[in-house]
């Protein structure tokens, strides 16, 4: 049942966990660049966050998940769940801050946590930078909600010298990055409204920021500032341009990672 | 990159990015420049990113959903977004992306199409909008049945009304029992018939005297009354009638009618001696003796008590009601079993513009138009088969400026005797509801064909272009940049391809440039030329199967058709000949024409699978409908060339036979010309 509803996977040799949780619009498959890397030395844990992926659509509650501490709880009932203890928490994006929640939650749960380009809030504020005015969101949800009018897909072209490709990238297609429309849009919401930032002085558990070098959803000034409000945490800029540090540079997100935990 | 691309690129009639793993810009076609506002040739900044070219919003949308697709499967297909020109402007348009890899399996760069799409967002928009109206129109449908159902009520009680009313004066008619009775002043005798005795519930020996019979008269008024009457009519002779209430022996309270009349002389006779206070004054009439009748009345009398009570109920509690029967809302006729008028509410004379004195007596169906007159008598049949219950009919009149829709109930009312005696109709006009009616289903079949449309065009977008771009991109994947030789044959076929999309463009323009659902442009074509261009489209795809094709027609054959969708049906059947071909052996495509009736037909005949009719006859044309088992298929292809030849008033046939191959006729009608200035 809780396998089903968030789509689980364990797989990799170790003992110590290392769990993942994506950010908002993709599902665990974003992680695949970076799990080979940790198979042979860790217990790799990854989720779909419900609503998303392949989890179970069926039990998405608009209640429950209309803040980040729905998701926090769904992680913690995963760890209880498979008795993990001393974890290493990895969240992306705005999922970063669902994994901050759980190591405020239960601090002897997490071992350390990795926030891969984080932002407590991605709307501007009175002094604060995050990026983002009310309307540039409204611009996003309707984007997405043209694309899901489903010209393109509906009138899917019957190919001719349609490139080969892997049957799993076929398969993959299928549901990477193609959420239902409404719960999308709310996830959405709860993501570019959220605001996040009272939280970080009250972790305690180790942290790693990782921040690109030039992220238009995690400016470096947004990653300064997650660095300056944890107490103990270390920020990592790395060379990678973009939100997916884990897609397109994967080799220098494993370093940092692998250099962070080797050293703890 | 080296000059002929360069070049080439440069000739593609959509934009065209070339960008790092990274997302940094490192080349950029003119195409490009030019959608995006810039002058030709204008050098991007170096460090400018393709995601810079995009508004906020988009941005968001394309860092956290379409960058991780393309990276983790490849490529992306047809994503609709909005890009920022140099002057702020947003213009819409569709994305292709393509990753090329290294050796070592990382990303060296990412190539991006751009179509504009302006015209498709007009179509769209166009669309959103037909339904947000259809789906007004269906609101305010709702409204006006909810108005409908209110009326219905009122109506309903309006009817329940007139049935009491008739049933009270069923019980009217029925006349009571009516007994006799006599006083005789000088034999002082009371006499009363055993009517009389029944009415009063006492035994038929029983002769009660005169005041015993007072004194069966309800104490107070009543008796008052009677008591003063007789008297008056002795004194007077003049004849009484009065309705009053008695106690009967068994004390039961009753209304009575006692008619009273006086037999006189001018005799002197000597009364009774009960009677002496009776006598008349000397030379004056003295009556002898009463007689008159006694009914029982009193059902009569309370169900006019309670009619009255009905009435100043209506009047008191539901003025509202009663103005409704009187004139309001609802039309109110009354015929004889003939169907002759015999009453008309004055709203049926004030809607409906009829002079009372004009119909009263005609025949009903004068007022009812003559398609509709069976359907009236059907309901007076009705009636008579079932007289037990209302009967409903939609009926329309001619009104004073145009024709008016009614909904009646008709209801055959009995007389007293339970024989059949006149119709009640009650009618309200539901002209409104059927013109809002009428009015959604035109919106609806315009939605569908607009749909329709927009389906066939939105096919040729993504079909007819994607085969030149697939073309292109083998073309270039396949050429060793290298070899000179090698590389003129490419630039020669690329050229060609450039003209072959430029052509089919040209066509889609055609479609867009038409506003109106009707106007699909219609021309001569010269088959050879268009199923020739066709062809050269699928050239890699027919080398690599080896597909041989035989025209039967001459080169000089035409036939009339809107020039994109017959490019659309004949790259959808000559594809599918060849991706259903059989192991066995190459595709082989005989496309001939005949002439049938005013139909130019075109057909196309291969040697492929082929499958069985009878199993799929009624499914071939139909939407997502697969056959083979083979991945590819989406379902679509027989579909769209169905609905296209279809636009174009034409029809598709097919005839296959499992291992025998398939062909397939479309039917292109003769007498259709259209152009567009």
């Amino acid at each position: 049942m809780l396998i089903k509803k968030n789509n689980i996977h364990i797989i990799g040799e170790g003992n110590e966990v290392l769990f993942f949780i994506h950010g908002y619009g993709c599902d665990q498959n974003m992680w695949r660049y970076i799990t080979p890397a940790f198979v042979q030395q860790y217990k790799i844990v990854l989720i779909d966050l419900v609503g998303s992926g392949k989890s179970d659509i069926a039990v998405y509650d608009f209640e429950k998940y209309n803040t980040l501490q729905g998701y926090a709880d769904d992680v913690i009932e995963i760890c209880d769940f498979f008795n993990f203890k001393n974890i290493n928490l990895i969240g992306h994006s705005v999922s970063a801050m669902t994994a901050a929640l759980v190591a405020i939650n239960r601090p002897q749960l997490c071992k350390n946590l990795i926030m891969v380009c984080p932002s407590p809030c991605y709307l501007n504020d009175d002094g604060y930078n995050g990026g983002f005015a009310l309307s540039d969101i409204d611009e996003m949800l309707a984007t997405m909600q043209h694309n899901y009018l489903g010209w393109s897909s509906a009138i899917a072209p019957v190919i001719v010298g349609n490139p080969e490709k892997p049957e799993y990238a076929e398969e993959l297609a299928q549901s990477f990055c193609r959420n239902n429309p409404e719960i999308a849009k709310h996830f959405a919401l709860v993501t570019f409204k959220g605001d996040s930032r009272t939280c970080l002085p009250k972790i305690t558990t180790p942290t790693l920021i990782l921040q690109c070098s030039n992220d238009i959803l995690a400016p470096l000034e947004v990653g300064n500032y997650v660095s300056n409000h944890i107490k103990h945490s270390t920020l990592k800029v790395l060379k990678a341009t973009g939100h997916c540090p884990h897609l397109t540079t994967p080799a220098e997100t494993i370093a940092a990672i692998k250099h962070y935990l080797d050293k703890s | 990159m080296n000059t002929e691309v360069h070049q080439l690129t440069n000739i593609l009639p959509c934009g065209y990015i070339i960008t790092s793993q990274q997302g940094i810009i490192n080349y950029v076609n003119n195409f490009m420049l030019k959608l995006l506002h810039y002058p030709d040739n204008y050098v991007l900044n170096k460090t400018t990113a393709l995601s810079d070219l995009l508004p906020m919003g988009v941005k968001v949308y394309f860092e956290t959903h379409l960058n991780p697709i393309l990276i983790v499967q490849g490529h992306i297909n047809e994503v609709s977004l909005d890009l920022k020109r140099s002057d702020g402007v947003l213009v819409p348009v569709l994305v292709n992306a393509k990753c090329i890899f290294n050796k070592n399996a990382t990303i060296a760069n990412i190539h991006y199409t751009f179509f504009d799409i302006s015209q498709r967002k007009k179509f769209e928009s166009e669309l959103l909008l037909a339904s947000q109206k259809q789906e007004q129109l269906i609101n305010s449908l709702k409204q006006s049945n909810n108005d409908f159902v209110k009326i219905t009520e009122e109506l309903e009680r309006t009817k329940n009304y007139y049935k009491n009313q008739n049933e009270i004066n069923k019980h009217i008619s029925k006349v009571g029992k009516v007994g006799g009775w006599e006083i005789d002043l000088i034999t002082g005798l009371l006499t009363w018939s055993d009517v009389t005795k029944e009415i009063h519930e006492i035994n038929k020996n029983e002769q009660p005297d005169l005041a015993k019979g007072i004194g069966f008269f309800k104490e107070g008024p009543d008796r008052e009354r009677i008591t003063s009457t007789v008297l008056k009519c002795i004194k007077t002779t003049e004849p009484f009638d009065e309705e009053l209430q008695i106690i009967t022996a068994n004390g039961t309270q009753k209304w009575v009618r006692v008619l009273g009349f006086a037999e006189a002389t001018l005799k002197q006779v000597t009364l009774h001696k009960s009677h002496l206070h009776l006598k008349a004054p000397e030379n004056s009439l003295q009556t002898i003796r009463l007689y008159g009748t006694f009914q029982d009345i009193d059902k009569q009398k309370n169900m006019m008590l309670q009619l009255e009570q009905n009435n100043s109920n209506i009047k008191k509690d539901n003025a509202y009601l009663n103005s409704i029967i009187e004139n309001n809302s609802f039309y109110i006729i009354k015929t004889d079993l003939e169907g002759n008028y015999t009453y008309f509410n004055p709203y049926f004379i004030k809607m409906l513009g009829v002079n009372s004195d004009d119909w009263m007596g005609k025949n009903s169906l004068g007022l009812i138009i003559p398609e509709d007159h069976n359907l009236c008598i059907d309901v007076v049949n009705l009636c008579f088969k079932q007289p037990e219950k209302s009967h409903y009919v939609t009926l329309r009149k001619p009104a004073l400026n145009e024709i008016v829709t009614n909904q009646w109930e008709f209801t055959l009312l009995k007389d007293e005797d339970g024989n059949f005696f006149e119709f009640l109709c009650i009618g309200y006009e539901i002209t409104p509801l059927i013109k809002k009616q009428e009015e959604l289903k035109k919106l609806l079949d315009i939605t569908s064909i607009q749909n329709t449309r927009l389906q066939n065009f939105t096919h040729i977008v993504s079909h007819n272009i994607r085969s030149h771009v697939a073309n292109l991109r083998g073309i270039i994947n396949i050429t060793d940049v290298e070899d000179i030789e090698e590389r003129t044959i490419a630039w020669k076929m690329i050229k060609n391809t450039v003209t072959l999309l430029d052509e089919t463009i040209y066509n889609l323009n055609e479609i867009i440039h038409v506003q109106t659902v009707t106007q699909l442009p219609i021309v001569s074509i010269n088959i050879s030329h268009e199923i020739n261009r066709v062809i050269k489209g699928l050239r890699l795809l027919i080398v690599d199967t080896k597909t041989q094709f035989y025209f039967n027609f001459d080169k000089y054959d035409t036939l009339n058709s809107n020039v994109a969708y017959f490019e659309s049906i004949v790259l959808n059947l000559i594809t599918n000949a060849i991706k259903y071909k059989s192991a066995d052996s190459p595709p082989q495509i005989h496309i001939g024409l005949q002439t049938i009736a005013h139909f130019k037909v075109l057909s196309i005949k291969d040697n492929g699978l082929g499958l069985d009719l009878k199993q799929y006859g009624d499914k071939l044309f139909g939407m997502y409908k697969t056959f083979h088992g083979n991945k590819d298929a989406k379902g679509l292809g027989l579909f769209i060339s169905k609905t296209q030849i279809e636009a174009m008033g034409g029809k598709i046939e097919m005839e296959s036979n499992p291992g025998q191959g398939s062909t397939l006729k479309v039917y292109f009608p003769e007498n259709q010309l259209r152009t567009i200035k």
